[in-house]
């Protein structure tokens, strides 16, 4: 499949003010050199914990923020610096999905009038719009007469499907999930998930799946990115990253997911400590002060990308010493 | 093992504008001394108002209808509120899903601690200075055995100067000062990250063996269950649908939710389709005549749609609440 988005060391530092003539006394470091691409039809998972940058990414992605450094490349296009029309055009084709449904969408307004909002801001005429959101409705696995309902006349289910229907009315490329099922129930969320594959198999939509949620990116990703502290640690496709990580953050990671099974008795890595400020800059490796295996090197050097096999790449400097 | 703790058949409703909330229908189970007892459920299913109940810290439009809550072989819903005063706190304890709404953010961590400890401590003619001394060394000496970096200095700090993780930790060892028979932990590592969630759940299962403290575990999460219980109750539109030892009901679901649950899990260990459960949870204000999960049934049956199921005993500590059980119209099993 060719490739439909890449990031190239991709960067946001957000400044910190304070006093009276506002100075910069800082900066937080949310996403420091982020590399990765998708393929069309792929699922990209982007995961960590709070506060690691995933969401930062997603923004930077859509344009809803500018980044500091580094560059955004969609179908072979360089977008990090577009702006009026053919921002327009990349929006039309890149949509965002919010982790809570009812903030996303407007108290007072009905389904109907917020998807004809999108409509009429990218220039669906007049005459199509009502059969275009029928048609949506239906796609999403809801029915005319939800056109007619307030988000509080929906449930949290039905409100997430809703925020998917106006993601998907202008028909975009490239659909950026951030947490879409995390404020959903489980027997809900598998419904949401499922509207979501399905949606990817029958039009081809390229998703950035953005969690914490370790097993949803299991059935729903690809290719997994796992971030810490604003960097990208590891990337695999998901069957190698689920069997063969070789971080020891996503080593930990995964086996610290507490599993449905008590029958299953597994080896524990339990982390000490909590992830780092992202505001003081890093000296070495954002997982030093956590890592078991630490060594001097690690305190040192920001260590890079090395690569494990083809697709496989993670952020540690024992890979190097082999 | 002994019973510390036995509910029986509660059911409460809420008043709202909405109409009657029937929010607990007959809720049943029992605790064992020294047990951790997990509580699970969706949202709505009234894990909470269970809690709630047996802390008797229920708001006034809610309406205890009927049934008894026995600890220790007294009935607590027969208490008056001096006497429930004085089993609340210490006998009985809660750890909530938010720290940070539980905790005072004006006044230090030193200072609240030690004013629960000071609140319960007995009079031993000593001064009040050198109460408070004892009540300092003690909570000290708690937040060591969470595990907390430099208690001393945690003390002195206020508590949106720790992370979530560290005030789930003082909020634990809060708990645990007083050395309570009962705990109640409603979703104490929801709001936490995997790693620090293993952390957290590391230091509660020590602290619980150390003390022999019972415990209910409310939680959405299955995994967490697995990981900490002995016996599981899952709940579903204010009752409790099954019941038993967490190695059968995870490995031989038997009632249809609890398979729906189950087969909608997406897992980290394995490749596996999540199944959903159709349908939505009922409305508690008008809830479905019969079960309240017919709707939602694969094997729905007529008799399903009339009569609530009982919750009968089907194998050693193992309840369930369901027809394909009962006899009735023969058992479909496996359908």
């Amino acid at each position: 499949m060719p490739e439909l988005i890449r990031v190239e060391s991709l960067a946001k530092y957000f400044p910190i003010y304070s006093g009276i003539i506002q100075k910069i006394i800082g900066y937080v470091y949310a996403v420091e050199d982020a590399t990765f691409a998708v393929n069309k039809g792929e699922t990209l998972g982007l995961v960590g914990e709070t506060g690691c940058g995933k969401t930062t990414v997603g923004k930077l992605i859509v344009k809803l923020i500018e980044p500091t450094k580094g560059r955004i490349i969609y179908n072979n296009y360089d977008v990090t610096k577009v702006h009026g029309s053919k921002l327009k055009e990349y929006r039309s084709k890149v949509q965002m999905v919010f982790q809570d449904p009812y903030a996303s969408l407007n108290p007072r307004m009905i389904v109907r009038d917020m998807l004809f909002e999108v409509m009429k801001y990218h220039g669906i005429p007049k005459p199509i719009r009502y059969d275009h959101a029928v048609k949506l409705m239906e796609r999403v696995g809801l029915s005319e007469e939800h056109l007619y309902r307030y988000p509080h006349e929906l449930s949290g289910g039905q409100r997430q499907r809703v925020v998917i229907a106006r993601a998907l009315t202008v028909n975009p490329e490239f659909i950026v999930l951030d947490e879409p099922t995390a404020s959903l129930d489980v027997s809900v969320q598998a419904q949401v998930l499922d509207l979501l594959k399905e949606l990817q198999e029958k039009h081809g939509y390229t998703y950035l799946f953005i969690t914490h949620n370790l097993a949803v990116v299991r059935y729903m990703a690809t290719h997994v990115a796992v971030m810490y502290r604003g960097m990208i640690v590891e990337k695999a496709p998901t069957k190698i990253l689920f069997s063969d990580s070789k971080h020891p953050y996503t080593q930990a990671l995964l086996s610290s997911v507490p599993i449905p099974d008590p029958t299953i008795k597994r080896e524990r890595i339990i982390l000490k400590g909590e992830p780092p400020n992202p505001i003081t800059p890093i000296k070495g490796c954002p997982f030093a002060h956590r890592c078991p295996y630490v060594f001097d090197k690690c305190l040192k050097e920001v260590p890079p990308s090395i690569k494990v096999d083809n697709g496989h790449e993670a952020r540690c400097w024992l890979l190097e010493k082999r | 093992m002994d019973k510390l703790l036995e509910v029986k058949d509660l059911v409460v409703r809420f008043r709202t504008y909405r109409g009657i909330v029937k929010a607990l229908n007959g809720v049943t189970f029992d605790v064992n001394r020294g047990e951790i007892i997990g509580l699970a459920g969706e949202t709505g299913s009234g894990k909470t108002v269970t809690g709630f109940t047996i802390m008797r810290l229920l708001p006034p439009n809610a309406m205890i209808i009927n049934g008894s809550i026995l600890f220790n072989g007294i009935d607590l819903l027969k208490l008056d509120s001096k006497e429930m005063a004085n089993i609340r706190g210490k006998k009985i304890t809660a750890i909530f899903q938010d720290p940070h709404t539980y905790l005072n953010p004006v006044f230090r961590i030193g200072d609240q601690f030690i004013d629960i400890l000071l609140h319960h401590m007995k009079n031993e003619n000593k001064s009040k200075s050198e109460m408070k001394k004892d009540a300092w060394a003690q909570a000290v000496e708690m937040l060591r055995e969470v595990g907390m970096p430099a208690p001393e200095n945690v003390m002195r700090m206020y508590p949106h100067e720790l992370s979530g993780g560290m005030k789930q930790r003082v909020m634990i060892a809060m708990a645990f000062s007083l050395r309570p028979e009962l705990i109640i932990a409603d979703e104490p590592t929801t709001a936490l990250d995997v790693s620090i969630q293993a952390q957290v759940l590391e230091i509660m299962k020590e602290m619980q063996k150390k003390y022999n403290t019972s415990v209910i575990f409310i939680t959405h999460d299955l995994g967490v269950i697995a990981e900490v219980a002995r016996r599981v109750a899952v709940m579903y539109a204010g009752r409790i649908i099954e019941f038993g030892r967490v190695e059968d009901v995870f490995k031989e679901p038997l009632h249809p939710y609890t398979q729906g649950l189950l087969f909608a899990l997406p897992r980290v260990d394995k490749d596996v389709k999540p199944q959903s459960i159709g349908g939505t949870v009922p409305d508690l204000v008008n809830p479905p005549k019969g079960c309240a999960f017919h709707p939602r049934c694969k094997y729905v049956m007529d008799i399903c749609r009339e009569s609530v199921p009982n919750f009968i005993e089907i194998g050693p500590e193992h309840y369930v609440a369901c027809h394909l059980y009962t006899g009735n119209k023969g058992g479909i099993k496996n359908a």
